[in-house]
């Protein structure tokens, strides 16, 4: 499709030009304001996410963990120790590999950025929907 | 005149001076009329739109966050709202003329254009305006009289860039054909 020419858009644009803008009729403004008037700015309310009950709760739960650690200490029972895999000893096939500092920091670097793409896509996505 | 500018405008009305919105309706009222009577084309029901737009823009002046122009949020608030009318009346025109239009036509126009009386002109000019469907007169209005850019236009009506750049071309070469029917009949004589 080929664009309207430069000489076409010029003729257009003068003749919007010419036509002008409408003007609604002279009590336009003080109708509106009337009508607004009787109204006010819708204010959207600040509503926290965890209210005062919700803190006070949160709050009360920490303390009793805390007190229920202090009066009945848990020391001797190692969890990891009961669930640790009691099967067939697996060789790890990578013991004698050795990789350098730099290597580590490059397939750590890689593996956020893949992390970040599907985040970024579709944050965009919703900016621009 | 920074007290005068859109943004302190819309601080001022959040902090309840209503009167500040008094400013803003003076100075888009033509805006947002001209965009929603092209749309509507009856003159008494558009102004209804445009009442409702601002009042409406008004209402929910807190969530305008100044990422956008505020004239692009509010024409955006009459297009959508005059769309709604014309939906709502079920008059939707689909008016699909697209003949070639040539630069040497648009000359040939023009020239006649021009042996017309300024008054007669204007008026040959805005009816073939209103003879476009709404869209097409929105994308039209929007893009001569405000030189919103493309990107504006899209923010305002919900198109894609790509799509407004299709629709533009096609609405153009639409107006030239309307204005070269009202026009024939003179060159002829």
């Amino acid at each position: 499709m080929d664009p309207l020419s430069k000489k076409e858009d010029d003729i257009l644009q003068k003749w919007m030009d010419e036509a002008g803008l409408e003007t609604p009729s002279p009590s336009f403004t003080d109708r509106v304001m009337q009508a607004v008037g009787k109204k006010t700015v819708s204010k959207t309310i600040y509503k926290p996410l965890i209210g005062k009950k919700g803190w006070w709760m949160v709050a009360a739960a920490f303390v009793l963990c805390v007190g229920w650690l202090y009066f009945y200490p848990m020391g001797e029972i190692s969890y990891l120790n009961e669930i640790s895999v009691k099967g067939p000893e697996i060789k790890n096939p990578f013991e004698n590999l050795k990789v350098s500092r730099t290597t580590l920091y490059a397939i750590g670097f890689l593996g956020l950025f893949l992390l970040q793409l599907p985040l970024l896509k579709s944050l965009i996505n919703k900016q621009y929907s | 005149m920074t007290a005068n500018t859109d943004q302190y405008l819309i601080e001022q009305i959040k902090l309840g001076d209503t009167q500040a919105f008094g400013v803003l309706v003076e100075k888009y009222k033509d805006y947002v009329f001209t965009i929603v009577v092209r749309v509507v084309k009856v003159r008494e029901e558009a102004e209804e739109v445009a009442q409702d737009t601002f009042i409406k823009a008004f209402e929910s002046l807190d969530s305008f966050r100044g990422e956008s122009k505020f004239s692009s949020w509010l024409y955006s608030i009459a297009y959508r709202k005059a769309l709604d009318r014309v939906r709502k009346n079920k008059r939707q025109q689909t008016t699909d003329l697209l003949e070639e239009i040539t630069e040497s036509d648009a000359n040939t126009i023009d020239n006649a254009l021009q042996l017309l009386e300024a008054d007669e002109r204007k008026e040959k000019i805005r009816q073939s305006i209103m003879q476009l469907p709404e869209i097409d007169a929105t994308l039209i209005t929007l893009y001569y009289f405000e030189d919103q850019s493309v990107k504006e236009i899209a923010e305002v009506t919900d198109l894609s860039e790509e799509n407004i750049k299709v629709r533009l071309f096609r609405s153009r070469k639409k107006l030239f054909t309307l204005l070269q029917g009202y026009i024939q009949p003179k060159i002829v004589e």
